[in-house]
């Protein structure tokens, strides 16, 4: 601010200038700006306190100097206060080497204790892969060069040190002969032979860095062209160095002895970590000379061999060899000598199997090619220790680290018992904790994983599986099948699925779904297991599948209909061919559609409630939903367990569903109608049919199946069925075997009948279903290409549920086969054969 | 001045040694904080090098012991400076500035045999004297500042914006012949200290100011000349003030681990054991050396590091008093000069160790292992108490005072 009478006194006064006191001339001048500033103004006391403009300037620069020291004692403050913690701990953690022990993996186990997967535990040897080319011996050859020259190394022109190199490498080539001499000794290997496999190692990591080389630089020579940069010749020749840069493989160990036992592998690594001097003895006088002054290095005897987990899975009893009778087979099968029936994937569903990547959170690419987005493996394992507090506990002690937590290399069960039980049984790795400073080293255990036990009995479920398979025929499209289906023609092999659960403690004793694969084929050609969209080889079609329940529901309907007073035993029922008296095309009894005839007819009565589950009377059934409403068919089914999964712990379910969505609150009653006879707006699943003849078997508790043994069971429902009405039904069950009229009474051969069942001593009630199934097309190019869609399958899907035991209902077999048509043709047979498998093994 | 008396009377050597000790004044501080961070030193050398010391009872590594060895030297060299009156130096200046150009060029040329100049990390700077190795550069700094202080003590001249270039050409000769060796550190710190003596002398703050500006504005210019391993040192920094620790196991391994070794003392330190045992196992490189003060952070904590910034401080404010009650113009000068080195060096290295500065080569004056150093440190001090106990008892004339500031 200029002084404002300064201004004035610039005119003359003539002008009208102000008379303004004089003041001495004075430019102005910049610092006129500042003295007359605030800040100026604040500055006047430490004028009158130093009036030596020296020592303010001396001021100036104390300050200069005290900021950023005063700055640099914050910076200390942050470091060590704020931050000082986690700065202790990381500099405390360099005190400390762990090392992690393998721990051997719980073993999954059937009812009878047979070994169903165990791990076979064996090691590795493995070698750096610049040992094994022999660059090794280069590197420490200029790494002692440099040692000896000292100081003078930077001084050395290019081609003297190599000289230096030159004159050393002798030695560490020798070496590493010799290293590879005792390695071949030790793991009883020839040297040519070790030789040999070194070099496979070498043209093979080669082969993959030219590969991925190229394909780097094809890749980047793309995006940039589709940037738009211009693409020069030097341009060409950065991206090339660049791509060739190395690969994972050239910087890591490789396996160049296999599978050697623990002493073995623990023993040539105490001797390969030795560390020792490098013999000299074949030196020029030379390089003697270089290292008379420094000695080289010691160097380990097998410079960068360790041990490696080479352990792996085995599954005993992935194959079985099956001997099956023949000779209770239906006649045109029937011979008297057995058969051997090689079974593979016996149980695949339910063992599930490992992957040996680990997974991170995020975006999976599905074998079928869809992608998925899930947490990784280490967020699943974080989420179940959180659920399991003790477990978690047990993890985390004597380290702090979870022990059983992923690292890379780690094998991960994916589906079935392995995936479901992998927490425990991944059990806990040992841990080696060495400070040091003191060289005290903890040891830690390894704890083995938890054997998961299942309720099934494998050969039961070998011997199950062969009852199904091609060989013996049941599951092959017979003639007298009398399959209608367009799609199965003779000799057709079928699908399906088997359940056998036992009613005094709803375990599942064997649950086979068709197709089955191994795991060598699921490794070798995993296309053909997911791939497969009509035969879906994948899918456990006995809880995953969903099905129309079909005539089996027809006992649980009248056991129901009968508790809620929809239907009364004194009663009868008219068949009377068709439902509805005007329309007779639709609503219709079987034997009306098939043969023009009644039941009513048949029998000369109308039907009780026994008769018309013997009969499997549609007329009947429709009656009695018609009666029953929507809300009382809904609760009934629900009440049996459809809508509710199992949760067994063996990979995904189909719980069940009503109507469109699910619970059942949009259905009509047509649609009730339809489910009277088990159509229409339902679906369930094998386990369900089961599962809900087994409560009627107990008299109306419902328990929970379950097929792992330590599995958390909740205490059973009463579902407070009339007991007249359960037994009713139980007889309607048992006329349907044993009387002519019932539909699983026999199977018609060539006009002559033989029944099904020929089993001695046994007790067996049982219902048929044949339900109409939806189509299944495949369209070869797509929803979208030009080619139409091709129908794969129709027809319908051949149920048969039964009961057996030697006095009383003892075991549910619940057989369904995919498509086949009738189901006392079809599914009987197999029952049968089920019934001499359980005879077999002992159950009966 | 001391009593005409019998020249050896012990009344008479006593009067001389108390005169001497009055006369001392602000500088005994500067003496207290050399011989206090020497000692420290000392041990801070003995904990980082030796990681389980023998027992019974402490006894000092061989480094250790050879620091106090330097120290021993630097002493008897502070010692033997203070005899003749400090203007000799003053009149010596450029003979002492001249015959440190001629090291320094002397280092530079490339026919010099490498028995007698030693490459050290790629950087000629060092002569091999058998035994020890000296470095050049450290005794330019004080000769140029004597060169400096005796150029500006009667100037006006440099009050004009244009009087500022002789100094500039002053300092470029032994800034430009030590950045060629190549030891960009050292002479870095050449410029501080130019622009402390010229505030001091009375230089004008707009055209320092306007200096600065200048320099601000063109620095970013240099950064393609850098060096790629200077280039790197810098791209690290900036990556490790982001937050980025994707280069902390390469080029940021030294920073990032003297940070982290520095923020484990925490409040008051870890043990003297302890620390040892950490120093050795997190491998911080050059410990006795460049990361002393890290060493120091760690085996005394945010107080030990707090006490060592303040005995440095301490050093400094001795200086400064120094040049205050000075009364004559070299005297005044040269104090701020010596002042300048040292906090400049200081507040470098230990934001080298802080991670706030990119490490350049510069070491910890009094603290860090090193002859050349030590000697020429201790040199400074002996400088300032020789300034402080020659002090005329009046002043003859007004020096560095300007009209236009009163």
């Amino acid at each position: 601010m200029i002084p404002p009478g300064y201004l004035f006194s610039q005119f003359p006064r003539r002008l009208g200038g102000h008379s303004a006191p004089s003041r001495p001339e004075r430019r102005v001048t910049f610092y006129h700006f500042i003295a007359h500033s605030p800040l100026a103004a604040a500055g006047r006391p430490l004028k009158a306190l130093f009036p030596s403009s020296f020592h303010r300037r001396l001021l100036l620069l104390a300050a200069g100097c005290l900021l950023p020291l005063s700055g640099l004692a914050f910076r200390v403050g942050t470091l060590t206060l704020t931050q000082g913690d986690d700065m202790r701990a990381a500099a405390d953690a360099k005190l400390v080497r762990r090392q992690w022990t393998a721990t051997v993996r719980g073993r999954i186990l059937d009812r009878k204790g047979r070994v169903l997967a165990q791990d076979r535990p064996s090691y590795d040897l493995t070698v750096p892969y610049s040992v094994i080319t022999g660059d090794w011996a280069i590197a420490r050859a200029t790494e002692s060069a440099r040692r000896a020259a000292g100081a003078g190394w930077m001084d050395l022109k290019l081609l003297q040190r190599q000289d230096l190199i030159a004159e050393l490498l002798p030695v560490y080539r020798l070496h590493l002969d010799n290293a590879w001499n005792e390695l071949a000794a030790r793991a009883n290997v020839s040297r040519s032979e070790l030789d040999a496999r070194r070099d496979r190692i070498i043209s093979e990591v080669d082969g993959r860095f030219e590969a991925a080389a190229s394909r780097r630089l094809e890749t980047a020579l793309d995006a940039a062209r589709a940037r738009g940069e211009t693409v020069t010749d030097e341009f060409v020749a950065a991206l090339r160095k660049s791509a060739r840069r190395p690969l994972a493989e050239q910087t890591s160990s490789h396996v160049l002895i296999p599978q050697v036992s623990d002493t073995l592998a623990f023993e040539v690594q105490l001797f390969a970590e030795e560390e020792v001097e490098p013999d000299l003895s074949r030196l020029s006088d030379a390089a003697l000379q270089i290292f008379s002054a420094r000695a080289p290095a010691p160097v380990a005897r097998i410079p960068g061999l360790a041990v490696s987990d080479g352990g792996s899975r085995t599954y005993p009893f992935e194959r079985v060899p099956v001997e099956v009778p023949r000779d209770t087979l239906p006649s045109p099968l029937a011979v008297d000598d057995s058969i051997t029936i090689q079974v593979d994937g016996v149980a695949c569903h339910l063992i599930g199997r490992e992957r040996d990547r680990v997974f991170g959170d995020g975006e999976r690419r599905l074998p079928d090619g869809t992608t998925v987005v899930s947490s990784g493996d280490a967020a699943k394992r974080a989420a179940f220790l959180e659920s399991h507090p003790s477990l978690h506990a047990a993890a985390l002690r004597g380290t702090g680290d979870d022990r059983g937590g992923y690292r890379d290399g780690d094998r991960v069960g994916e589906t079935g018992a392995e995936g479901s039980h992998e927490h425990t049984l991944r059990g806990l790795r040992g841990s080696q904790t060495r400070r040091l400073d003191t060289g005290l080293v903890d040891v830690i255990d390894p704890e083995p994983g938890t054997d998961a036990h299942l309720t099934i009995d494998c050969l039961l479920q070998a011997r199950v599986q062969a009852t199904m398979s091609r060989e013996l025929g049941l599951a092959v499209v017979q003639p007298w099948h009398a399959q209608e289906s367009a799609t199965q023609s003779p000799g057709t092999l079928l699908n399906g699925a088997a359940v056998i659960l036992d009613i005094d403690t709803a375990e599942i004793l064997a649950m086979v779904s068709t197709p089955t694969f191994t795991r060598d084929q699921l490794r070798d050609n995993p296309e053909w297991v997911y791939g497969d969209v009509v035969n879906t080889p994948f899918l456990n079609r006995a809880v995953a599948k969903p099905y129309p329940p079909g005539s089996i529901v027809k006992s649980l309907l009248l056991a129901d209909a009968v508790t809620k007073g929809n239907f009364n035993l004194t009663q009868t029922i008219e068949c009377s061919g068709h439902l509805l008296p005007d329309q007779p095309t639709i609503l219709r009894c079987w034997i009306y559609k098939r043969f023009q005839r009644t039941h009513s007819a048949e029998l000369g009565h109308d039907l009780s409630g026994r008769e018309g589950i013997m009969c499997s009377c549609n007329i009947f059934f429709f009656t009695v939903a018609r009666r029953m409403g929507v809300s009382d068919i809904v609760d009934t089914y629900r009440r049996f367990g459809v809508g509710t999964p199992f949760r067994l712990g063996v990979g995904l379910e189909y719980p069940g569903a009503l109507g469109s969505n699910g619970d059942g609150s949009d259905l009509e009653l047509p649609d009730a109608i339809q489910m009277g006879i088990g159509q229409g707006p339902v679906a369930w699943t094998p386990l369900h049919a089961a599962n809900a003849m087994a409560t009627l078997a107990r008299g109306g508790i419902s328990l929970p199946p379950f097929i792992f043994r330590d599995s958390r069971r909740t205490p059973g429902t009463d579902l407070a069925l009339d007991p007249a009405g359960i037994d009713e039904a139980i007889e309607g069950l048992r006329l349907s075997v044993t009387e002519e009229l019932g539909t699983g009474h026999h199977i018609t051969v060539d006009t002559v009948r033989e029944p099904i069942f020929n089993a001695p001593d046994v007790k067996i009630w049982g219902k048929t279903g044949t339900a109409e199934a939806p189509d299944v097309f495949t369209d070869a190019d797509g929803r979208d290409g030009p080619q139409p869609k091709v129908l794969a399958e129709e027809g319908d899907h051949s149920w048969f549920v039964i009961m057996v035991g030697r006095d009383r209902p003892r075991y549910v077999i619940s057989v369904v086969i995919d498509y086949g048509g009738s189901g006392g043709k079809v599914s009987g047979p197999i029952c049968n054969q089920i019934i001499h498998a359980l005879i077999a093994e002992g159950y009966l | 001045m001391a009593r005409r008396g019998p020249a050896l009377s012990i009344s008479g050597m006593g009067a001389s040694v108390w005169a001497f000790i009055k006369g001392g004044r602000a500088a005994w501080l500067t003496v207290l904080a050399s011989l206090a961070l020497s000692l420290i030193g000392v041990y801070a050398i003995d904990v980082a090098t030796i990681t389980t010391p023998p027992d019974p009872g402490p006894q000092l590594g061989p480094v250790a012991m050879r620091q106090l060895f330097y120290i021993g030297i630097g002493v008897t060299a502070a010692v033997l400076i203070l005899i003749p009156h400090y203007r000799a130096y003053g009149f010596a200046s450029w003979f002492l500035l001249a015959a440190a150009v001629g090291l320094l060029v002397f280092l530079l040329i490339p026919i010099v045999p490498s028995s007698i100049v030693r490459a050290r990390n790629g950087a000629r700077s060092w002569i091999d004297l058998g035994p020890a190795d000296f470095q050049p550069s450290e005794l330019a700094k004080i000769a140029y500042v004597f060169v400096l202080a005796w150029y500006l003590r009667f100037s006006r001249h440099h009050r004009t914006f244009r009087g500022l270039l002789p100094p500039a050409i002053i300092t470029a000769i032994p800034v430009g012949l030590i950045t060629l060796q190549p030891d960009l550190g050292t002479a870095s710190l050449f410029v501080p200290a130019l622009f402390a003596v010229l505030v001091a002398a009375g230089a004008r703050m707009k055209h320092l100011a306007a200096i600065v500006l200048i320099a601000a504005m063109a620095a970013p210019a240099a950064y393609p000349i850098l060096k790629p391993h200077q280039k790197e040192r810098f791209v690290g920094l900036v990556k490790q003030l982001r937050g980025d620790t994707s280069a902390d196991q390469d080029i940021n391994m030294q920073s990032v681990t003297a940070q982290r070794v520095a923020g484990a003392g925490q409040w008051d330190g870890t043990g003297d054991r302890q620390s040892r045992v950490l120093l050795r196992y997190n491998a911080l490189p050059e410990r006795h050396n460049d990361m002393i003060f890290a060493v120091l952070c760690n085996r005394f904590g945010f107080t030990g590091a707090l006490s060592i910034l303040a005995l440095y401080a301490l050093w400094i404010a001795g200086a400064l008093l120094t040049a205050g009650l000075s009364r004559e113009p070299f005297g005044r000068l040269v104090p701020v000069g010596l002042a300048a080195f040292i906090a400049a060096q200081t507040v470098i290295n230990v934001g080298m160790n802080l991670g706030v500065v990119p490490i350049i080569g510069i070491t910890l004056p009094f603290v860090s292992h090193g002859g050349s150093s030590m000697i020429a440190c201790w040199l400074m001090t002996g400088v300032v108490l020789a300034i402080s106990i020659r002090q005329p008892t009046m002043s003859l004339r007004r020096t560095f005072e300007w009209d236009d500031e009163r």
